[in-house]
Parts: C-alpha cells; structure tokens; sequence
C-alpha cells in the first residue's frame, strides 16, 4: 500500500516531446498527446522517476494532490485458496511483500492481476509496485502474471524485459555441477529450499531471506 | 582521554539529498577512537582523508607494471566500468585518482587513445551528471565520460545458467577494464563471497538481472550471477584486467590490479574477513547506541571506521558464516498477518538522521525511534517511497541539538557513534569510546584465533 499526497505535473512550454518520460514509467500513467506528455493522475504512483529523467528541459514537477490517495488492492473478496495456487505457482508467499518499498504482500499483487491488471504497468498504478527503488521486485512481477496464466508482450522499447530466471529453475545436474566447482555458494542448499517452498510452512519458507 | 572528534570528508551535493548542513561532529562533544588503537594489527595503509593522492596515482602505476596490456591495440576503443560508491570512498578522490592514474597508463603502454570513463549510478538519471561535475572529470579524461544506469539499453548475454541482461554501452567497445574497489559495504547480504565480481550484476547489469539477483536466490547462491556473468563468452572476450582500490577500515589499504579476476578476488576476500570482521564482530559488542547519519549519499552506506551504517543494522547474526543460511533477520507477522522484516538490531535505540539520502530501502527501519533533522529534510524522507513506514515513525527535530536531546530521551543511553564518511577511525561519544576499547583486544582474539579459520575454510582458502 502506498498513500499519495502529490502527482506528477507537466509544464507544457518546457516539454519537447521527447517520450523519454513515458518509457520509463512504471505505471503507465504518461501518454503524448500533441507531441506533449500529458500525465494520468489515477495511474500515477509518484515514483518521480519521470522527473529526475527529464532532466534537461526540468519539464516536470511533483504537484499536491487535492487530498490524500491510497493505491492499495483489497484481497478479503478474492478466494484464498486460489491466490494461495497462484502464489504456490509463483514461488511467493501471501503473506510475504514481494516489494521492500511498498510492502505489496503476494495475495495483494495476485488480487490485483485477479481483479483486472492486464500489464506489469496496470499492476504497479493499482498496487504502487515499483514506487520506490523501482528495479527489485521486476522479476516477481513478472513470475506472478506468468502464475496466473496471463502472457506479457515486452515492449518495443525495451522499457522492461521479461526476466523470470529462479535459482529454483536449474536443473539438478547444473546445481551439482556448480556447487563441486563452487562449494561456497551453497548452491545445492539454497535450491532443495527454495524448491520445497510450496510444501513448508510460512516460517520456514521465508527464512530463506 | 580520547582525541578530540575528527572531520570526515566533505560532503556532495545532490537533488537526491538534503541540501549540505553542519557536520555532526561540528556541534556535538563527541571523541574520536582510531582504528589503528583498536586493532594495531590492521592498521596498513597507503591514504587517509588529507594525504597527498599523488599516492594513490604512484600505487596505481606500481600495481599495472605487473599487467598484460597487450591485447589493446593504438586503434581500439577501451572503456573503463567504474561504480558509483567507489565515489562515496573518503569523498571520492581516490578513487578518482585511481581512474586518471588507470586511463594514462593504458595510453602510455599501449598507445590507445580512446580510453572512455563510464560512471555507473545506482538508479537516479542525474546521479552521473553529478559525479562528473563534482569531481571535474570531464577535463581530466578529456571530454571522454559517460553516465550509464540500470535503465539503459540492454545487451542479452548467455551465461551457463540462462540469458541474463547487462547494460549494452559498457561492452561495445573492443575491451573493457573492470575498474572498481572491493565493495566492503554490504557484509551481511553478500557475506563476503566474491566482491570483485559484484559490480557485473550490481553495477553493470539492467535492472531485471539486478531483481533475479536479489529476489530469486538465495543470499550466498545469489554470489553465483556476477560470476556467471563474468564469464559469458561475450564478456570474457571484451575483458582486457582488472584494477581495484582496495580498502580497510583504516583507509586506502593499496591499488591491486590482475588480469586474473580470481586470484584478485582472494586477495580481497582473506584480507576483507580479516580486518573488516574485526570491525563487524565489534559493532556486534555494541549493546546499546544512538546512530547519527551524517553523511552525503545513501545513509545505509555512510561510514564509520570505514564501516556501513548497513553493518551496525544488521550485525547481530554471524553473516560471514557460511553454515548458516540467512544472514538476515528474517521475517516476523505483524497485526495484520503480514510478514514483515524484523531485521533492525535491538542495540540501535534511536536513529538520528543529521543527513543522508533516502531513495534507498532500509528494511526495518520502521521498528526503530528515528528522529531527522530539519522539516525540509523530514518532508524528502516522508515524500521517498522506498521507506514508506517512515512517515509513520519518523519525529522531526529543529537541530541536531533537539534531536540529541530528544534521543537521549528515548533511548536512556548515552552511547552515540556517529557514520560520517570516516574511515581509519569512529567519531563517537566518550562512553561508546570507552565500550569499544574494551572490547576490541577479545574481538581481535576472536576473530584471529576463532572465526578468521573457520570463515577461510568455509571459502577453500588456505590459511
């Protein structure tokens, strides 16, 4: 969950039009229009990254918003067994935030893609996913459209690319092979933990961290 | 009697931090407690704060005699991979010592004249314009520097575990020079296993190799990536050596250059156990503190004794040990049935946030009594969506003498250590002083006769 207080604001005669802003939003929430950036305020997560991109016309701002705004998805209306098989298939938790800015838990980013998120950018102007640091909960994300059967086209413009590698996706072989080459990363180790995660208890499952 | 408190290095003014205030140690009666009288037996060095940096340039030509050059050709194009906290390394200078001392070596022995200096930042698309302009690099590498960060167009590479994407500009020249410094910072994530290969996935690697490498291994699987990288047929043939600032806690321990990552990575891990497991097993001694940020850059990263703030957090836990799995906390279920980070160590009482940059998650931060200085500085920490739970726990304080005032309450202690940048000794409170000193020599035993084995052994290196 994240509260907002401000929105990003375009200065029209500053910008150029250049699209720089709009590639790298991670919520979609900026769209040219007459060769203007033109923000959406009900997508935008105010992560300001738009602002610090722009940074030779300085043609963006953070601006108040009337009144506070909270992205947050619900997930009390959403069967708990079915985003507890998501998340099962994701290799997530419910309980465990995927995000260590916002705190997003795994039932809430499973609810929200349940509840409509069709793109990674729809999930993240729902949730707030992507806010703050913005670059590591990307794989989660994408492991959790993969898990509810939802297939994502990458965008031409390589604002994200569709990364899912796990450690829980070697093959035994190349784990064993690793770790005789490598005992110090306990890579055997951390694969029989992470690929019994579906089956331990939450405790355990999240003590891998 | 312990020296008066001693001033760390100047700080570096950015849109991503509070505008420069008053150092810490400007207005608080506070000592200071040298590394070296800590632990005498660490105290090498070729650099502290305030020495001549012709030094850092003479070891940097000292460590290159031994390299071979010769796969760089006069027509090549060569770019040199910096990272963005060898910046935040006794204010930055030597490690752009380094660069400069780096770059004419390669023209003078090679002919080369394309020698291009690509300033890696963490996430900010100002972060490099910064650097360069701070540290006037333009002119030293004659208009030749290049910011580069994880949003960058990407380069797909084939590694033995999957296709993994890194930053394309870093490898399209002929070579590259893995140009870094031998990352003490994060001890208890990484736990000490491969520094010299980090920055290919931290630093030199798009933001969604970056995620694998935090989310989806474990934390001493997770060392696999970088390694795995550094050795993808694409990067092996563009790389050309290696050329590290290497530290201590004491200060710039020597430049150390290889062509052989490997052999330059051991020499890093044996002395990191040694003298950074000092200074980490004697923050762990500390049973109760106010922590006072003061520094420019991320607060999680600012030092003291050249050790991160990061440290104290989360030191309670042997995280060079590699027998145990987790190196954090772990995770507690809140009110609402959440699982949330329970990863602060109880030691820390309150933290007092003189200066530092947010932007950076401090995973649970929000379990400990903060109290920040200034309303505008209050305002950026509350507006930073990386630590969102901060509004939520954060006091504000006029000064820092409020804020003194107000921690002291809290947290009935008069222990204060101060992270300002320094390193080769802790600004700190006469009675944090005194606790420290009388810890060290059983920590110094500890770890020489104890733990310093048991973690080599752990990493197959010979005592």
């Amino acid at each position: 969950m994240i509260r907002l207080q401000f929105v990003a604001h375009v200065e029209e005669e500053k910008c150029t039009g250049c699209k720089l802003c709009e590639s790298i939003c991670p919520s979609g929430a900026i769209r040219m229009e007459d060769k203007k950036a033109k923000i959406n305020g009900d997508r935008c997560i105010d992560c300001q990254r738009c602002i610090d991109r722009c940074k030779k016309e300085n043609a963006i701002e953070r601006a108040p918003r009337p009144s506070e705004v909270i992205r947050y998805v619900d997930h009390a209306d959403v069967d708990a067994l079915q985003i507890q098989t998501i998340c099962d298939r994701a290799g997530i938790l419910p309980e465990l935030p995927i995000c260590g800015c916002s705190r997003t838990t795994g039932r809430e980013t499973v609810a929200a893609i349940l509840k409509g998120a069709k793109t990674p950018e729809d999930l993240c102007a729902m949730t707030g996913l992507r806010s703050g640091c913005g670059i590591y909960c990307m794989t989660r994300i994408f492991q959790v459209f993969e898990a509810c059967g939802i297939e994502l086209n990458e965008p031409g413009d390589r604002r994200w690319i569709k990364l899912t590698l796990s450690l829980g996706d070697l093959t035994e072989y190349k784990v064993a092979q690793i770790d005789e080459n490598h005992p110090q990363y306990h890579l055997g180790e951390d694969w029989k933990r992470l690929k019994k995660r579906h089956t331990t208890s939450a405790t355990e499952e999240a003590s891998h961290v | 009697m312990y020296k008066s408190a001693i001033s760390p290095p100047a700080l570096m003014e950015s849109v991503y931090g509070p505008k420069p205030k008053e150092r810490a140690v400007n207005l608080l009666d506070m000592v200071s407690v040298a590394v070296s009288d800590l632990f005498p037996d660490i105290a090498d060095r070729i650099y502290a704060d305030g020495d001549d940096l012709s030094l850092i340039e003479k070891a940097t030509h000292e460590a290159l005699s031994a390299v071979d050059m010769s796969m760089i050709k006069p027509g090549d194009r060569v770019k040199l991979l910096s990272s963005e906290h060898g910046f935040s390394l006794i204010g930055g200078e030597p490690y752009v010592q380094m660069l400069a001392a780096l770059r004419d070596a390669i023209r003078t022995r090679t002919g080369c004249e394309d020698v291009r200096l690509m300033v890696g930042a963490y996430k900010g698309f100002r972060e490099a314009d910064e650097v360069i302009a701070h540290y006037d690099l333009k002119p030293i590498f004659d208009g030749k520097v290049y910011g580069y960060g994880p949003y960058d167009k990407d380069l797909a590479i084939e590694t033995e575990i999957g296709t993994l994407y890194v930053i394309k500009k870093l490898f399209d020249g002929d070579w590259f020079v893995h140009s870094y410094y031998d990352c003490p910072r994060e001890m208890y994530y990484h736990r000490m296993i491969d520094r010299a290969f980090k920055s290919f996935v931290m630093s030199y690697a798009r933001f969604e190799t970056r995620s694998v490498y935090h989310m989806n291994f474990g934390n001493r699987s997770s060392n696999f990536l970088p390694r795995a990288i550094f050795n993808a047929p694409l990067i092996r043939q563009r790389y050309a050596f290696s050329c590290f600032l290497r530290t201590s806690p004491t200060g710039i321990l020597s430049v150390d250059a290889d062509n052989d990552l490997s052999a330059l990575n051991e020499r890093i891990t044996i002395s990191h156990l040694k003298k950074y497991g000092k200074m980490m097993r004697l923050f762990n001694e500390i049973d109760e503190c106010i922590a006072v940020l003061d520094g420019s850059r991320w607060g999680f990263y600012v030092h003291a004794g050249g050790t991160i703030f990061g440290v104290l957090m989360n030191v309670k836990t042997d995280p060079f040990d590699l027998s145990n799995h987790k190196a954090l906390g772990g995770f507690q279920k809140n009110a609402k049935g959440e699982l949330v980070p329970k990863l602060i160590n109880p030691a820390i009482r309150v933290i007092v946030i003189n200066q530092a940059w947010p932007g950076i998650n401090y995973l649970g931060l929000d379990n400990t009594p903060i109290v920040i200085v200034g309303e505008d500085h209050t305002d950026m920490w509350k507006a930073d969506h990386c630590n969102p739970l901060i509004a939520e726990v954060a006091q504000t304080a006029t000064d820092l003498n409020e804020a003194m005032a107000m921690a002291y309450e809290i947290a009935k202690t008069d222990k204060v250590i101060i992270f300002d940048g320094c390193f080769g000794h802790l600004n700190c409170s006469p009675s944090m002083a005194r606790l420290l000193m009388e810890k060290a020599p059983e920590v110094s035993r500890n770890v020489d006769e104890e733990l310093l084995p048991s973690w080599l052994k752990q990493r197959g290196i010979a005592m």
